[in-house]
């Protein structure tokens, strides 16, 4: 387990206006006074996690045993990441051995992988954040390998949203078994621990909107970056293509920090970025004569008023308050993107999964050693659930000779028509604004309603073309539901690579929203100790 | 323009706004989804109502229905079974969601997409085809089984039990009555 001591954020970055807004500049602050030790931090983070408030999100698989001892010296210090707890997502390899004090684990919220699988090495998005001294405090909740939208269907049960949970004081809803708000998936674990504050920062993965949605519907900052900024080396496939390393934090100008210690070539990765990317930093003036494309295709089926209000007052506040030219676009192939992008999902996944037949890791069931393929079925049928089954067995469907062409290439051209209506359209504006998720986030026992197929394929309207695209999106929240109270999002999407205007318009968005962050007054937020 | 053709019924296409007719803060929007009376209307660039046009069934190519066959066939294929007639139905509905891709006429002048590092011209450089070291205990650390450093499988040259058309033919007609309860209701 050799690491570098480099540090990889030595070029100080451009946020010092968002030092204000930036809540892991606020900690390494404290840090550096000497107002917190790291050590302190740490034992509070996993205080907060094991308490019974902080226990009852269920964000968290595993979490650490916090080691009392003095950080290395050397390693990371004078990072703004130094001694940050942070979150990774349970479908992440992180090795024991790179992780003081949490065991080595990928579990993706599967029985498959819930045994006999110890990562002998760590991601390299991971690694890259350790080593600016980050502190690993826990591998958080997921669907099961990262399919699903509500973060309900994994092996560890489902996630609750903080919101609307016992964890605002000034709840009135009942906190039943059934009754609570669901997260959003397939990065639920991530995002409940980001909005109560459990966690400063967290990893997590997008293949369709997985980051996205639950940022939206936790009332937090989700960035997905360019396909190929952040190296996928160490994290566990879905869909090769379209996977993206993806970040929660609280604000924009912590996202963006956290994007800052990862992006980059590594040679683990081949399919990452062959040139290391500026680090992201913007100006508080929005670059003059902006345009901003409003896209008439994201008014979806199903999409509530509330989040058409929510979309309409943060164009009007671009147009009116800041006088930047807002333009109708069309992305005409939108309602088709879904559909390609289900198709390519299960094809991906029917080859992705084929390597889980319990011979040289994982889930192995006794007594049905009669046959190779008695054996494979019998560990497949054990470990993965109907929705993972399901996805599969629809993937190889598409994919059998009399079905291929109408399916998957037929799919393959339209994901290129999808990728053709983004470009054509930033030749005319800069960025697009529009939202996130359909609706605010419903309840557990609505969600759980209809089948997982059916939620994937009416929640990820808005998100899953970007990743076709592979462009960067960044989703903030903006303001909170009239009667619910849940939050609302919209989502800024860039040009690829482009990530430093994505991320300046956000900002911007996000000192007029002013949104209500429960990290800030969450009882088990890490900020309590700032106080 | 799209480059490829797309069925476009007697509705407007997509790429047309709807007009928002109304300028006052009164409700006499006429659109579906319209701001609650009082509330000023909506930024004239966000549509109120979707912009989607619903595809009837009857533009479609018939159902696939998922016989016994296929299920026989895409469970050898894949190592995983139905185990439900609850998961034949699934995997039809995302079959049937999938068959509106096959109204869009793609040329050949339109390229299926293989990855957007190719689109982009990345070097995507493959490894040195040089073996690299590894002690065996790790690679050999996760297995559940193992004997005298190797990997234990059982015999490969057997084809599956066959645990009988009628299991085959009790998903596919579970799925089949599953689908035509959903229609009717």
């Amino acid at each position: 387990c050799e690491s570098q001591l480099q540090s990889r954020m030595a070029t100080p970055v451009g946020l010092s206006h968002g030092g204000g807004r930036s809540i892991i500049n606020r900690i390494a602050q404290a840090i550096s006074s000497g107002a917190i030790t790291p050590d302190l931090l740490r034992s509070s983070a996993v205080a907060a996690c094991r308490s019974s408030v902080g226990s009852s999100l269920n964000a968290f698989v595993s979490l650490a045993e916090p080691q009392h001892q003095p950080p290395v010296a050397n390693r990371g210090h004078g990072s703004p990441l130094f001694g940050l707890p942070i979150a990774v997502k349970d479908n992440f390899c992180t090795a024991g051995c790179d992780t003081p004090g949490l065991a080595g684990s990928a579990t993706c919220g599967s029985p498959t992988l819930a045994e006999n699988f110890l990562p002998s090495y760590t991601a390299t998005s991971v690694r890259r954040l350790l080593d600016e001294g980050a502190w690993l405090l826990g591998k958080t909740n997921l669907d099961p390998f990262g399919m699903g939208s509500g973060c309900s269907d994994g092996l560890h049960g489902p996630v609750r949203n903080p919101w609307r949970s016992s964890l605002c004081s000034s709840s009135d809803a009942p906190d039943s078994a059934t009754n609570f708000y669901i997260a959003g998936g397939s990065s639920g674990g991530s995002a409940a621990a980001v909005a109560s504050g459990l966690a400063v920062g967290a990893l997590a993965s997008d293949t369709g909107g997985s980051s996205r949605i639950p940022a939206a519907f936790c009332g937090i900052v989700g960035l997905k970056p360019t396909y190929g900024r952040v190296s996928r080396h160490g994290l566990v496939p879905l869909v090769n293509a379209l996977d993206c390393v993806s970040i929660m934090a609280n604000t924009v100008a912590d996202a963006c920090l956290l994007l800052n210690a990862m992006q980059g070539p590594d040679e683990n990765d081949s399919t990452c970025c062959p040139v290391r990317p500026e680090p992201v930093g913007w100006s508080d003036k929005l670059a003059a004569g902006l345009k901003i494309g409003v896209p008439a295709e994201f008014s979806t089926p199903g999409m509530s008023a509330s989040v058409l209000d929510a979309w309409s007052s943060a164009v009007t506040h671009l147009e009116s308050d800041l006088g930047l030219t807002c333009l109708p676009v069309s992305l005409p192939h939108t309602p088709l993107s879904i559909k390609a992008y289900s198709v390519l999902c299960c094809a991906e996944v029917a080859s992705n999964m084929a390597r889980y037949d319990g011979i040289e890791f994982g889930l192995r069931v006794r007594d049905s050693e009669n046959s190779v393929e008695s054996l494979y079925t019998a560990n497949r049928l054990a470990g993965f659930n109907s929705v993972i089954r399901s996805r599969v067995l629809a993937g190889n469907y598409f994919l059998l000779r009399r079905n291929y062409k109408a399916y998957y290439e037929q799919a393959r051209k339209v994901w290129c028509l999808i990728k053709e209506d983004f470009d054509r359209v930033f030749q005319s504006v800069d960025l697009l604004v529009c939202p996130a998720a359909v609706t605010a986030a419903p309840t557990y026992r609505d969600f759980v309603q209809a089948d997982n197929r059916y939620r994937t394929s009416t929640m990820d309207l808005c998100t899953q073309s970007v990743n076709l695209a592979g462009l960067p999106s960044i989703v903030l929240p903006t303001g909170l539901e009239e009667g619910t109270g849940l939050p609302l999002a919209v989502q800024v999407i860039g040009p690829a690579m482009a990530e430093a205007r994505v991320a300046a318009l956000a900002a911007s968005l996000e000192s007029w929203a002013r949104f209500p962050l429960l990290a800030e007054s969450s009882e088990c937020s890490l900020l309590r100790l700032l106080d | 323009l799209p480059r490829a053709l797309l069925l476009l019924g007697p509705q407007r296409p997509w790429q047309r706004l709807p007009r928002h007719l109304c300028s006052s803060s009164s409700s006499s929007c006429g659109a579906a989804d319209s701001p609650p009376a009082g509330r000023r209307c909506r930024h004239r660039l966000v549509p109120d109502a979707p912009t989607w046009r619903n595809v009837a069934d009857s533009e479609l190519p018939p159902p696939t229905a998922i016989d016994s066959d296929t299920i026989a066939l895409l469970e050898r294929l894949s190592l995983v079974q139905f185990d439900t007639a609850d998961t034949v139905r699934v995997v039809a509905e995302a079959v049937r969601f999938a068959d509106e891709l096959r109204l869009v006429h793609a040329g050949p002048e339109v390229e299926p997409m293989t990855s957007l590092p190719e689109a982009w011209g990345w070097r995507c450089p493959l490894r040195a085809d040089t073996p690299a070291e590894q002690p065996r205990t790790a690679v050999l650390s996760n297995a559940a089984q193992t004997e005298e450093h190797y990997f234990v499988a059982p015999p490969g040259n057997i084809a599956a039990k066959d645990s009988g058309r009628e299991r085959l033919d009790r998903l596919a007609e579970g799925a089949k009555s599953k689908a035509s309860r959903s229609s009717r209701s």
